[in-house]
């Protein structure tokens, strides 16, 4: 976003609308931080700004600056996904799919989120540890497969490593074996982060509308623990006649 | 996949938020969605659900209903919140009669969710578990203001307007119903949770008032 320097009355009301906390004064007028904005639309919806002093850059859905959108703003089709958001449909859909099949287990790893958000550099991170103990399994159609480089370093494309996003998620699906091994690497790259993240696990219910045990019990293995809430897929989607 | 996943905050007050969604399958059953999804939003507004919307269009707190359906297209997300229980079962007995066969999520706390697939005679397919939040997280907002905010499941919400209209209410300048209803305006899919949002803002308000006679 950028604030039309000749429009603007230096009201500063645009400034608390900003998630990212990258409208400034300077002059006595309001800027964009180009570089903390995410491009996420959200100052510009409020309709807050008296004289229509916001405007999208010309450079918005231009590579590479305009992934900042497609992740950021949750009312853009990404380009890659097809999709508004920046996962895709994943256990939301799994009836219909069944993308998380028995015996496998769905992970996400949302980078940014809660709040704070993230340079890209962060995901490159995670992705390399992941490459490092073998593990490439991330969800084809999940736009951050479009950014890695190469799948054997976990290497993302180097023109985007200086851009911003409210946040992105690796998400991937993988025998539930293999869950311990996908955790253990997930908490060793934790005091790399610049930002934070948030992890979520999907499964299958079991009978009894229960959790499988061993689901559980590699939780609880790795140092981790689940939280009381959850998202669950009432199973009432199929496929149409 | 994380989207209403990460809600935080006192759990008696997590028990007043219940985030609902009907999702279609991308290549599966998303065409001619608006049919089904006007099933949807009717049981839901008969339900009682608080707040819905589409992304397309945004949450019913700012846009008319009538705008909002009329935007609906194959590329609409229809979710929004109910803030009891009894809300949730009414909802999962009335579109599984209804087999739209349109996929449906309910988020919330799982000593309540559970409880209520069972009363509704639903037996749900998948569950998708949150294991926190890791990382800088020194660099988080109080865990007052995350409550708030990560009722935006695309965090449009800023801390600072949270400071903002909590500041504003503490002053008398605005009741926490409005304070809430600006925050709603934020989440553009409806799932934010004006309801317990105002009691949250109450709550904080009342806690500063006590701080300051102490």
């Amino acid at each position: 976003m950028i604030v039309f320097k000749e429009t603007c009355v230096g009201c500063g009301r645009c400034q608390p609308y900003c998630p990212a906390g990258a409208i400034y004064f300077e002059d006595c007028r309001s800027v964009v931080d180009q570089d903390r904005c995410y491009e996420c639309g959200t100052c510009l919806r409020s309709g807050v700004c008296p004289v229509d002093a916001l405007r999208e850059p010309p450079n918005v859905y231009e590579y590479p600056r305009a992934l900042r959108k497609y992740f950021s703003d949750p009312t853009s089709t990404h380009a890659v996904t097809g999709i508004q958001g920046r996962g895709t449909e994943e256990s939301k859909t799994n009836d219909v799919t069944l993308r998380i099949g028995p015996g496998e287990v769905g992970i996400a790893i949302e980078i940014g989120r809660p709040t704070l958000g993230m340079g890209l550099r962060d995901i490159q991170k995670i992705t390399r540890a992941l490459a490092r103990n073998g593990i490439n399994d991330i969800e084809p159609n999940n736009p951050i497969n479009s950014m890695i480089l190469d799948p054997l370093t976990g290497d993302l494309k180097p023109e985007l490593l200086d851009e911003r996003v409210l946040s992105a998620i690796i998400e991937m699906q993988v025998r539930r074996e293999r869950l311990p091994e996908i955790l253990q690497t997930i908490r060793q790259v934790i005091p790399e982060l610049d930002s934070v993240f948030t992890l979520d696990v999907a499964t299958l219910l079991e009978p009894g509308l229960t959790i499988p045990a061993g689901i559980l019990a590699a939780i609880e293995d790795q140092g981790f623990s689940w939280r009381p809430n959850a998202k669950i897929n009432m199973g009432f989607g199929r496929v149409s006649e | 996949m994380t989207h209403s996943l990460h809600r935080s905050g006192d759990i008696e007050s997590q028990k007043t938020d219940y985030v609902w969604f009907m999702y279609q399958t991308k290549g599966v059953n998303d065409v001619d969605i608006k049919p089904k999804a006007l099933e949807f939003i009717a049981v839901a507004e008969a339900v009682g659900s608080e707040n819905w919307g589409d992304v397309k269009t945004g949450p019913k707190l700012k846009y008319s209903i009538e705008e909002i359906k009329d935007n609906l297209s194959d590329k609409s997300r229809i979710r929004g919140i109910f803030t009891r229980k009894e809300q949730v079962v009414d909802f999962l007995k009335q579109i599984k009669e209804k087999d739209l066969g349109m996929s449906v999520i309910i988020t919330g706390v799982l000593s309540e969710v559970i409880p209520a697939c069972k009363e509704a005679g639903v037996t749900p397919h998948s569950i998708n578990y949150s294991l926190g939040v890791w990382g800088k997280k020194d660099n988080l907002p109080s865990e007052t203001t995350l409550s708030i905010t990560t009722m935006c499941g695309h965090h449009m919400i800023p801390p600072k307007f949270v400071d903002h209209v909590t500041r504003r209410v503490k002053k008398g300048k605005l009741t926490p119903e409005e304070g809430a209803k600006q925050l709603a305006e934020f989440c553009y899919c409806g799932i934010f949770n004006h309801v317990r949002c105002a009691d949250i803002i109450r709550d904080t308000a009342a806690a500063t008032a006590e701080d300051a006679k102490g």
